[in-house]
């Protein structure tokens, strides 16, 4: 089975020094790949949305039909990783059924984030409900300044 | 699962805005109608907001399964009349999201209408439907007849 993955996707923070065709590009990247196009290879991606307010980021992801146990959440290397594989429900058999109209697509998926420094990864939280997985990502107080004394040599 | 290649009008969709951009990126580019068709934001979500659906059957039941992510059983309503079923319903973004500041918009809201045409052999009273982790499953049972004997008569 192969697995659908998607460049990882940054938040949190403007890109800077790139040039805005580019941004936009990357900006709008995973759209293109979710576009009625990228569905016809029956692979599924689900979709995200990212926001933000002063004390949490949040990720909301579309999982119709999957619950908690067929989704794996990790963080490596500041990075988040949302991982699963939406399987289609055996039926009875299965061989005999006839299909009329098959519009939802299958497979493993992987979708990773690069998390913003305030992001207080030993507080994060995720819930899953009606198909809807909501990961919390509480931020950090404004760091206090930390002032370093430099000492004559 | 065979697929019904030639599907048999069994179940028709009503007309609902569906995106007119072609299949292929590069035939949309090299389209003469590309500068009025490029982006259409408008019909590309309306379409999108559609949900998903596979519909299948056995001898004894139609299954219908539609991808409701975030929907409860009360945000769906689902109707027949003439033969029709119709599944309607709203997806809302909830308000929290609406204050925070989107970093990364996929998902769609709004509200959808699904029409179908039941085939004859749908049995209308008996249609159960249940919904979990936003999927919900309908099922429709099918009459079953017995094949129809034609006596011979002798001349």
């Amino acid at each position: 089975m192969s697995t659908t993955y998607c460049l990882p996707t940054r938040f949190g923070r403007k890109a800077t020094g790139l040039n805005p065709f580019f941004a936009k590009f990357f900006e709008d990247f995973p759209n293109l790949w979710l576009s009625q196009e990228g569905q016809t290879e029956k692979s599924f991606l689900p979709r995200l949305d990212v926001t933000s307010n002063q004390e949490n980021y949040t990720i909301k992801a579309d999982l119709p039909g999957m619950n908690k146990d067929a989704v794996s959440i990790e963080i490596q290397h500041g990075v988040l990783t949302l991982a699963g594989e939406k399987r289609q429900e055996k039926q009875e058999k299965d061989a005999e059924r006839t299909c009329h109209l098959q519009e939802r697509s299958f497979g493993a998926f992987s979708r990773s984030f690069t998390l913003p420094d305030d992001v207080d990864c030993e507080k994060i939280t995720a819930t899953c409900k009606d198909g809807v997985l909501t990961i919390t990502l509480p931020r950090k107080s404004a760091g206090t300044k930390q002032n370093i004394a430099i000492t004559a040599a | 699962m065979k697929t019904n290649e030639r599907f048999p009008r069994l179940f028709d969709e009503c007309p609902t805005p569906r995106p007119l951009r072609s299949p292929d990126l590069w035939d949309e580019l090299f389209s003469p109608r590309f500068p009025m068709n490029f982006v259409d934001s408008k019909t590309v979500n309306a379409s999108a907001c559609l949900p998903k659906i596979d519909l299948t059957s056995d001898e004894h039941t139609y299954t219908l399964q539609a991808e409701l992510p975030g929907l409860t059983k009360d945000d769906v309503h689902l109707e027949i009349e003439d033969g029709c079923l119709t599944l309607h319903g709203e997806r809302h973004e909830s308000s929290h999201s609406k204050e925070d500041g989107y970093e990364l918009h996929e998902r769609h809201f709004g509200s959808f209408t699904r029409k179908l045409t039941l085939p004859e052999d749908a049995l209308i009273d008996k249609i159960t439907a249940s919904q979990k982790d936003g999927l919900l499953t309908i099922a429709i049972p099918r009459e079953s007849k017995p094949a129809q004997r034609i006596p011979v008569q002798s001349a």
